[in-house]
């Protein structure tokens, strides 16, 4: 109990021994110093990279000062707008979304009593890890195959049962490439959601659930009432991360469409890639980059605000 | 007796419906890469077919142009000691870092460096990259194995401290208190009392961090020029030409690249499976 | 796993003594590194030249190190500037003046002078995109151009000729297209900043007596494609998929090496496509019947393609430039070119070399064939112009745009890109 009463209690704070005080900033220095090695010149580099006009090919050198021309060239654009759509909607909550309530509903069926008696376990769990462990590259190449208009097997399987007369080239229509691309997305990253929730769901001590069932309380009750809320802590960093490492992703959109058919399925990290290494200009990518970061900052701070002040 | 038998059965019945159907749909999850490991047995003019064919011709040609006469092997042993120790170092210092934050509740700072840890994951990496290569040159770390190391513990640090802080907080403190009372000093209490409780969700992390590693390309490609050093998805990008592109190859690297992150996983799964039957003994 | 831990720590320290006894001999012995960025199966011939090099030579040993192609510019422009880089840098022939302008490349003009490469530098061809400011910074090494490339038996078999112009390439690909699966015409029309879709355009629009920018006074770059010019390329080419002579698939492909595209001619699901030499062969390696190639179509003023390739060039950084254009001299002769099956950059070599007959197409366009050194000069980014062109083709066969206004988007980008000027 010492501990919870040292962190619950400033009082005694004033007794503590420096040692014990200093103790949380010790576990915690290696860390931060790795992190601030590694992160902070480059992020204060990329920012100051934003407010300068430089090529490329001059990397290396100090670029023009343009105050915050980049900025504005960026913001006023309408291709913008469109990306900035585009990575929030499609890309980003529909995948979170899903992502979560899939991750969820395959957590808890795998978590089922029968795969641990029947020794099962190994099986599930190893076949559910298969798609993450494909490379990004290969695995949307996979899909193109797979869905493709006429050598596909998703085409070829709805032709032959005659739900379709003709296959359908998924990522040339914009009717269908944002599903073609949320498909591939959802398919790679889903285990990872799947096994942190495994993962959870594991460590909840079972007296709990028994406890609940000997009150009298069915399977949809425990679930909702006990195990779910006990989730909620990992749940929260799930949908913290993946909502970030969805809104800077660069690879399934630009793998899958390159931002086409034309310029439908552009998002802002695509912008980004362009601006830097297509029209070789360093300080538009970079301000890109910043308006990224920017947002989800603020996502960060709001979700922060909201689920952690509570504690 | 009738009764019971009935219940059995009917809970029999439950429990194949929910094996069958479990396994059923984490094959259809498994499936595109079922085909890749199909093409990868496939030469390179039957990739597609006009009609649905599962096996066409077979052939081990491409396995046998890949592990033989081809650096391939050699990105796969660079990849895996690279992430390995990446993954065991950030494994740990995330799991002191954690257990920092997460039994410290009330320390200055600790709100402040939690935001700055997620921070770290708002910028994107292909432009962190350029000036990450000037620092490193002037460490005298490019081509140097090193280097990926150190960029693969930054890179999953922030993930691996925030996900075991949640597994962590979960963990009673009556855990540590008992260590403690016992005269455990605090990295004792971390890897002999938490660490064997928290192991599901450490395997997860370290599972997470290894799959990130083994996956990523920009860094490998920026910091390990020479063939010697380069690690699989740096190789796999090589049979990408501007003209060509051998795809039965590449698809058979991914088959190969995938197979150890599945070993490791199966083995760390055992621990598991024997750490929970055993903790369950005890209590 | 303890014992293969042992075992890698072992390997390590051998590594470790095996680089400090290299280093002993180093006063001796030069090591130059070669950076090029073809695939591995592309580069077989290659590896066995500097093999035969790397024997005859004890003393200057090269290393071969090979990085994907799009990847390579941005990583010179991080190593140079850093003091790094391979001592020798394999180049498209469209960078050449870019990296020289940053100084990312070394002068070569006093090597060149000094000794000659191959039969002298007038003998090489493209070396217009190698100089800037009179000097030159690359040596033109490898040198392709595209031809059509066709399955005769299906032709044969609808008795058709070889198309000689777009418009019967048009109707061509309409008798060609039977409806079970096989397609008239095959080309990538991806949307991507390095789709093939911006290759067709160019000879569609250059055939045709149109050009997207030009120098019309010395120094006053304009936007001379006209609106209704790039309606018909977009309509033209939109066409085959409108009559379906084209599958629809094609409006995701972007590369000339696609299965679809490559594997689809072998298979007989495409009559006709337009391969670089390189993708031809891979092409003729896999198809089940025999492949030929011919001349591009002919527009209304004249037949073109573009004259492509690698240059060589060497980093101002390497610590023996002397060495490394030695290297380089001999990459370009013709010892090099008799294992690696590649078209030299020489008029001279050209000449001697003996091409298959199914590779006639790319004979007969070499000469046609023009470079981008127009687009090279403008004051943009010639992949700021392939992004611009196919992004706006493919919204176009995608419908998101009619031809119309796709066409009014180009004018209107390049206008801005043009007044924003190269940075």
């Amino acid at each position: 109990m010492a501990t919870t009463q040292l962190s619950n209690a400033p009082a005694s704070g004033l007794v503590r021994p420096l040692r014990t005080r200093l103790e949380p900033y010790w576990l915690v220095l290696p860390a931060m110093l790795i992190l601030a090695f590694f992160f902070a010149g480059p992020a204060i580099y990329n920012i100051g990279l934003s407010f300068q006009e430089l090529s490329l090919f001059d990397i290396g050198k100090q670029g023009e000062w343009v105050g915050f021309a980049n900025f504005a060239e960026v913001l006023n654009d309408p291709a913008t707008r469109q990306a900035l759509f585009n990575t929030t909607l499609p890309l980003t909550i529909v995948t979170v979304v899903i992502r979560l309530f899939l991750g969820l509903g395959l957590a808890l069926l795998l978590n089922a009593s029968v795969f641990a008696r029947w020794r099962l376990g190994w099986l599930v769990r190893s076949l559910i890890l298969v798609p993450w462990v494909t490379p990004p590259v290969v695995a949307v190449a996979a899909w193109k195959w797979l869905l493709d208009a006429r050598y596909g097997v998703v085409n070829q399987l709805l032709v032959g049962a005659g739900i379709l007369d003709q296959g359908i080239p998924f990522l040339a229509r914009t009717s269908t490439v944002w599903g073609a691309i949320e498909t591939m997305l959802i398919w790679r990253e889903l285990p990872f959601v799947v096994i942190t929730f495994l993962a959870a769901l594991q460590s909840i001590p079972t007296d709990l659930r028994d406890a609940a069932r000997i009150d009298g309380a069915n399977a949809w009750q425990i679930q909702t009432r006990i195990v779910l809320p006990l989730l909620k802590p990992v749940m929260a960093v799930v949908v913290l991360l993946t909502t970030i490492w969805t809104f800077n992703n660069f690879v399934y959109v630009w793998l899958a469409t390159r931002g086409g058919p034309g310029d439908y399925t552009h998002v802002l990290a695509t912008q980004m890639y362009t601006a830097s290494f297509i029209d070789y200009r360093m300080g538009t990518g970079a301000a890109v980059g910043v308006v990224m970061s920017l947002i989800m900052f603020v996502f960060a701070l709001i979700y922060f605000f909201v689920l952690f002040r509570e504690k | 007796m009738a009764l019971a038998n009935n219940t059995g059965l009917r809970r029999f019945a439950l429990d194949l419906f929910v094996a069958v159907f479990g396994i059923m749909l984490c094959l259809i999850l498994a499936f595109p890469f079922i085909w890749v490991v199909l093409i990868s047995f496939r030469p390179d003019n039957e990739i597609f077919t006009r009609t649905f064919q599962l096996i066409t011709s077979f052939t081990l040609d491409n396995y046998a142009k890949l592990l033989d006469g081809s650096p391939f092997p050699t990105y796969l042993r660079n990849s895996i000691i690279v992430c390995s120790v990446a993954t065991v170092v950030a494994v740990s210092i995330s799991l002191i870092t954690a257990y920092g934050f997460s039994r410290w509740r009330t320390f200055r700072g600790r709100q402040l460096l939690l935001i700055l840890v997620i921070t770290t994951q708002l910028f994107p990496f292909v432009i962190l990259i350029t000036p990450l290569y000037a620092t490193f040159f002037q460490l005298g770390l490019i081509n140097n194995p090193l280097a990926l190391v150190i960029s693969y513990i930054a890179v999953n640090l922030p993930f691996c401290i925030y996900m075991l802080l949640g597994y962590l907080d979960t963990i009673p403190r009556e855990l540590d208190e008992a260590a403690r009372i016992d005269g455990a000093n605090t990295l004792q209490i971390i890897f002999r009392v938490i660490l064997p409780v928290a192991w599901p969700g450490v395997v997860t992390v370290a599972v997470y961090a290894f799959v990130s590693a083994w996956d990523e390309f920009l860094f490998a490609l920026t910091l390990m020029t020479s063939d010697e050093n380069k690690t699989v998805p740096v190789g796999l990008a090589g049979f990408f030409g501007e003209y060509t592109t051998q795809w039965n190859l590449v698809m058979t690297a991914s088959v190969v690249s995938t197979v150890p992150t599945l070993v490791l996983f199966m083995f760390l799964q055992k621990k598991l499976v024997s750490d929970l039957a055993a903790g369950a003994i005890k209590q | 796993m303890n014992k293969n831990w042992t075992r890698s720590a072992a390997m390590t320290l051998l590594v470790a003594a095996g680089v400090y006894s290299a280093s002993a001999h180093a006063q001796e012995t030069v090591q130059l590194t070669f950076r090029q960025f073809d695939p591995p199966t592309e580069i077989e011939g290659l590896v066995k030249a500097i093999d035969a090099w790397n024997a005859a030579h004890p003393d200057i040993q090269v290393k071969l190190e090979t990085m994907a192609g799009a990847d390579t510019l941005a990583q010179l422009a991080r190593e140079v500037p850093a003091g790094a880089g391979p001592d020798i840098q394999h180049m498209a022939f469209v960078w050449t003046r870019d990296l020289a302008r940053s100084g990312l490349v070394a002068d070569l003009t006093d090597h060149i002078a000094a000794s000659p490469p191959g039969a002298g530098i007038e003998d090489f061809l493209a070396t217009d995109l190698a100089t800037l400011d009179g000097k030159v910074y690359g040596i033109p090494w490898t040198s392709d151009t595209f031809a059509m490339a066709y399955r005769p038996d299906l032709l044969d078999a609808a008795g058709i000729a070889f198309p000689e112009t777009w418009d019967e390439l048009r109707t061509a690909a309409g008798a060609l297209t039977t409806g079970d699966g096989q397609y008239g015409f095959c080309f990538p029309a991806g949307s991507s900043p390095d789709s093939g879709m911006w290759t067709l355009a160019n000879y569609y629009l250059w055939s045709n007596g149109s050009t997207l920018v030009d120098e019309t006074l010395p120094g006053k770059w304009e936007v001379v494609v006209k609106p209704e010019e790039l309606v018909a390329a977009m309509t033209y080419f939109n066409d085959f998929f409108v009559n379906q002579s084209s599958p629809e698939s094609l409006i995701t492909v972007n590369s000339w090496g696609d299965p679809e595209i490559m594997g689809g001619l072998g298979r007989g699901d495409c009559a006709i496509a337009v391969f670089p030499p390189q993708t031809f062969r891979a092409a003729e390696a896999q198809s089940e019947a025999a492949l030929m190639t011919a001349k591009i179509p002919q527009g209304e003023v004249r037949r073109i393609s573009h004259l492509g390739g690698r240059a060589l060039g060497i980093n101002p950084n390497s610590k023996h430039p002397e060495e490394a254009w030695q290297f380089v001299q001999y990459l370009v002769s013709a010892d090099t070119f008799a294992t690696y099956q590649q078209y030299p950059a020489q008029n001279s070599l050209l000449e001697e070399l003996q091409f298959p007959p199914t590779e006639q197409g790319y004979v007969e366009m070499l000469p046609l064939a023009q470079t981008f050194e127009r687009y090279i000069s403008s004051p943009i980014p010639v992949s700021t112009m392939t992004a611009l062109i196919n992004r706006e083709f493919g919204a176009v066969y995608s419908g998101q745009r009619s031809p119309d206004e796709a066409a009014q988007a180009v004018i209107a980008e390049l206008q801005d890109l043009l007044a924003r000027g190269k940075s």
